[in-house]
């Protein structure tokens, strides 16, 4: 009992932030779904129905569910095979560990003059092309959306890599020592001992990169404003953003209210798969 | 024991925290005498305004001057060219003799142009001679004048064809004069007029005024409030100004303390004290009212003030007295928000206040710092607050039901507005109007839908090109122009123009003619339109970054209605024609000489005009019905009459009252080579000509500024060579087609 009290009050500090910040908005969210933008009539699924239609909604979901599908597994493989060459570092560890961490300290601000400074019809990167005789593009207008994957994985690569890191720390050496004596190799000992012990890590990793992948609307709207000229980055922030300019609070609710759901039914996805995973690495 | 010392220690903190927020020591008996009156700040200062004596014309008025007695003099001529000379006392003027200054009346060549007592007591007389030269004089014992010989008022500016007239003089108690001129130059003089060394300098405007031997000046970066005595030539300490002095006002010092008056207000340090208090604020005063220029700020005897103003051709004065019995803030507010500053909303609001007393108007802008202008399509660079952050704070205000009651709609999306009923129906303020024939129906009517009023401007204004009549004649479509362009490429069509700002201007004028007829943009007409766009670029020699000094980042004449150097190199002969956005009547006579020279014309484009100051009332407001009684005001001949150069009235009988008016205005624009051009204010057949062209205007100009950087971003890009016609037109609709399908 009382290391519940405890643990409450530890607790409810966040809990309240979580109450005043995020539920009881999110709940007038859910009320103005149900509303029109003004006067607060009663519309049923009216919202939802227009949201459903709208051609922009359309284009903003498939842009950022592209961009997770692309970018989430990309990060996760990259961010792993990082993780796991620092982890068998011997030396130097600490400092690649900090480097890595380095793009998560730099202000987006500042991370989006650097990439105009790079991508610019007349930047870096085009400059080093016409050096070996290559055409350039107008990366920022043309070949945006590959640019917003490079600069997601840039700057979310160390955090995962920590993750994962955390994650490998969990997996008793004595187990690699064992495979040792009975003559494992290095990808063996990976692929029987590394990568099912980092199964309870894939959840919360896989969650967090998700739930980072919607934070990139500020380097892309920052890079091309509130209607990109290549359509591919126009994102769902882009359409919620426009949206409350024009004051359409109705969609824009709509459309979160959906949005917050297909999130939870994909960590609860998730959950459930790592719950079956565990289950059955449990029974092995 | 820890446990309890740290215990103690939390309930004393929070205690010690709790008794701070308490009153101070008052008692419960003590706090329930605490009246609903005593909870509201009383005190506040209310302007009056003087009428000038009935037998006075205020169009002959000279000065208002108060004597080293606290009496408020007033100084005149009448018709027959005397001087006359009024006293204010128990709020009426009576006439006193002044004939010591008949020496001056109009038969002489001087004539006097201000009469002021200065620190020792004595009358001092300011005026013009011949050449507009300026003279001293002052009043000897005997009771005449003496002149007062001052050799700077004989010499001439360097640069200027002008001679050298003080912006202030004011004369010390031991009877020095000191003077100021344009520039921050400041001369101290001694009182037979021989230069006294000082080696002052203030700001450009410098403002100086005196008490005793004092002279007191601001600095040059109107940061600090600096002081001399000129007896003893010791110098005081220096006092930090905490106000923006960059307005131009005028400053005075009475006893210890220092006043300063200007359009945003009256503001005072007392010595000692390193803090300004604004003690009227110009919002709730005439001193803000755009068809006003403080002339005057004498500082009364019982904290009380006087203001003069210039209005078109007549001088008003104003007092300005404080009554403690009144609230400091009126307890009724009317609120009216707005992207930029509108003058005819300042001045209407002014007005107002005078009839309603008891509201408070508060007058929201969100783009404070106008002191630069760019014209359509050029964002300012130095803006670190874009427009769209100002609609997100009043989307978050509307969506609260806290939005202002008037809406000025200029920038703000106006179809959403309607569509989520943000906006009330101003049917029943603008019907009546309409149909009483009280509004330029041409123009009005492009805001009518269904019978319902959303949004109306206050002004209009339009452009004209003007110039070769040929070329003018060819401007009814941009495909005309061009091709009148390409078989005329010896001398250029216009301007040369930065690509952006040339885009933006044909944009807006011929936006219809890239819609098809559902009304959209069409892809292949826009790609049309570009092409002929890129014809008349390359014809003028449009590049990247091209004279943006006169186009794009104009110094207030874009504003003005034309481009100060196209007028001169259309009157050179050097281009064929100009475009110029027309705010009023004077803005066209510089553009007809020049249009003159070719044997040329003018004429409005595409019968396009932009709405300025769109009124739109917020239907969650809390004074719809004040509001309503502020719109009738904004429309009515009283405001609308008022040329304030930001476009011309709706209101008929005030457009009819510009049409008739003659006005002896002579115009000089200058270049810096020298060469100038004259112009005379247009002609009562010019009038009636203009107020055809206004007649014909019908298209109000594309208010989405989304879509117009849309099409700029591409157009911008093909003129400049990165992609071709069909690419950006292709780029821009498929822009506009998400833009719209949102």
């Amino acid at each position: 009992m009382k290391e519940n009290r405890k643990a409450w009050a530890f607790l409810a500090p966040s809990f309240l932030g979580v109450i005043f910040f995020v539920l009881i908005p999110f709940s007038d969210a859910i009320k103005r779904s149900f509303k029109e933008a003004m006067g607060g009539k009663f519309v049923g699924m009216d919202n939802y129905m227009n949201v459903l239609h709208n051609e922009a909604f359309r284009i903003a979901a498939q842009n950022t569910s592209r961009f997770i599908i692309i970018c989430v597994p990309i990060l996760l493989l990259l961010s792993l095979v990082l993780a796991v060459m620092i982890n068998n570092l011997k030396k130097h560890r600490s400092f690649f560990k900090t480097s890595f961490l380095i793009p998560l300290a730099i202000p987006v601000s500042s991370v989006v003059f650097l990439w105009k400074v790079v991508f610019h019809q007349n930047g870096l990167l085009n400059g080093a092309l016409s050096v070996i005789g290559l055409e350039g593009y107008d990366w920022m207008s043309t070949k945006a959306f590959p640019v917003l994957v490079f600069s997601y994985i840039w700057k979310n690569i160390g955090y995962d890599m920590v993750l994962w890191l955390a994650g490998l720390d969990g997996i008793s050496q004595t187990m690699y020592e064992a495979a040792a004596v009975d003559g494992a190799n290095a990808w063996k000992k990976f692929w029987y001992i590394t990568l099912p012990g980092l199964l309870p890590t894939v959840f919360i990793v896989t969650v967090l990169s998700i739930l980072n992948s919607f934070k990139v609307f500020r380097e892309a709207y920052l890079i091309a404003g509130a209607y990109p000229r290549d359509n591919n980055i126009y994102m769902l922030q882009h359409l919620f953003n426009n949206w409350f300019t024009k004051l359409d609070i109705q969609k824009m609710s709509a459309a979160a209210v959906m949005l917050a759901l297909i999130i939870v039914a994909i960590i609860l996805i998730l959950q459930r798969i790592d719950t079956k995973v565990d289950r059955k690495l449990d029974i092995e | 024991m820890k446990k309890k010392i740290s215990i103690i220690m939390s309930c004393l903190l929070l205690l010690l925290t709790l008794s701070g927020c308490s009153n101070g020591g008052k008692g419960d008996k003590e706090k329930e005498n605490i009246t609903v009156e005593d909870k509201i700040t009383i005190g506040r200062y209310v302007e009056e305004t003087i009428d000038f004596p009935k037998e006075v014309d205020p169009d002959d008025y000279i000065s208002l001057t108060v004597t080293p007695y606290g009496i408020i003099e007033l100084y005149t001529y009448n018709n027959f060219g005397f001087y006359e000379k009024y006293v204010y006392t128990d709020k009426e003027w009576t006439k006193e003799n002044a004939d010591e200054l008949q020496v001056f009346n109009r038969t002489n060549t001087m004539r006097i142009t201000d009469v002021f007592y200065g620190e020792d007591g004595r009358q001092y007389l300011l005026g013009n001679s011949t050449g507009y030269k300026n003279a001293f004089y002052r009043l000897s014992d005997q009771g005449e004048y003496e002149k007062v010989e001052i050799k700077k008022f004989e010499e001439k500016y360097t640069d200027l064809d002008m001679f050298y007239r003080p912006v202030i003089i004011k004369v010390l108690k031991n009877g020095m004069i000191a003077a100021s001129y344009l520039r921050g130059e400041i001369e101290v003089y001694s009182s037979d007029g021989q230069s006294v060394e000082a080696e002052l300098t203030s700001s450009y405007d410098a403002k100086i005024t005196v008490e005793e031997n004092n002279l007191y000046y601001t600095s040059q970066n109107n940061d600090e409030l600096l002081t001399i005595n000129m007896e003893t030539k010791e110098e005081g300490t220096p006092r930090a100004i905490e106000i923006d002095l960059s307005n131009i006002g005028i400053l005075e010092y009475d006893s210890t303390t220092a006043y300063f008056c200007d359009t945003s207000g009256i503001h005072l340090n007392k010595e000692g004290s390193s803090l300004w208090e604004t003690i009227v604020d110009g919002n709730q005063s005439s001193l803000n009212m755009p068809s006003l220029t403080l002339s005057k700020f004498i500082v009364g005897a019982e904290d009380d003030f006087y203001c003069v103003y210039q209005d078109t051709n007549k001088a008003v004065i104003k007092y300005l007295y404080y009554d403690e019995n009144l609230s400091t803030i009126p307890s009724v507010e009317l609120s009216i928000f707005s992207l930029t500053d509108s003058k005819t909303i300042r001045q209407a609001i002014a007005m107002f206040r005078e009839s309603h007393p008891d509201v408070f108007v508060n007058y929201r802008v969100a783009k404070q710092d106008q002191g630069k202008y760019y014209t359509y399509g050029i964002e300012d660079p130095e803006q670190t607050v874009t427009d769209t952050d100002y609609i997100k704070t009043l989307n978050t205000e509307l969506l609260s039901s806290k939005g202002a009651d008037i809406l000025v709609l200029d920038g703000l999306p106006i179809d959403s507005y309607i569509e989520k009923g943000v906006l009330e129906d101003m049917g029943s303020i603008f019907t009546p109007m309409l149909e009483n024939g009280e509004l330029i129906e041409n123009i009005a009517d492009n805001y009518i839908d269904d019978g319902k009023v959303y949004a109306m401007p206050v002004r209009f204004k339009f452009p004209i090109i003007y110039g070769n009549a040929e070329a003018v004649n060819f401007a009814g479509s941009i495909k005309e122009l061009a091709d009148y362009t390409k078989s005329n490429q010896e001398i250029p069509l216009l301007y040369e123009s930065n690509y952006r700002a040339l885009a933006a201007w044909f944009l807006l004028i011929y936006y219809d003619q890239i819609l098809n007829d559902k009304n959209v943009i069409d892809e292949g007409m826009l790609q049309d339109f570009l092409e002929a766009m890129n014809i008349i670029a390359s014809n003028i020699g449009a590049s990247d970054d091209a004279v943006l000094d006169h186009l794009g980042k104009s110094t207030g004449y874009v504003e003005y209605g034309y481009w100060v150097s196209a007028v001169g190199d259309v009157h050179k002969k050097l281009i064929q024609s100009n475009i110029g956005l027309m705010n009023g009547i004077a803005d066209f006579a510089i553009p007809l000489v020049a249009a003159s020279q070719w044997k040329g014309t003018y004429n409005a484009m595409n019968q396009t005009f932009a709405a300025s100051a769109l009124i739109g009332i917020n239907s969650a407001g809390q004074q719809k019905e004040l509001a309503k009684k502020f719109i009738q005001l904004l429309y009515s001949e009283e405001v609308q009459s008022l040329a304030l150069e930001d476009g011309f009235p709706l209101n008929t009988k005030a457009m009819d009252g510009w049409i008739q008016k003659d006005q002896s205005i002579g115009m000089v624009l200058g270049f810096e080579d020298g060469y100038e051009v004259r112009a005379d204010y247009p002609t009562s057949s010019l009038r009636k000509k203009i107020y055809e062209k206004i007649c014909s205007l019908s298209k109000p100009m594309m208010n989405d500024t989304t879509m117009l950087n849309m099409i700029l971003d591409e157009a911008e890009r093909y003129l400049r060579g990165d992609i071709t016609a069909e690419q950006a037109a292709k780029n821009a609709v498929s822009s506009i087609s998400t833009y719209i399908s949102e």
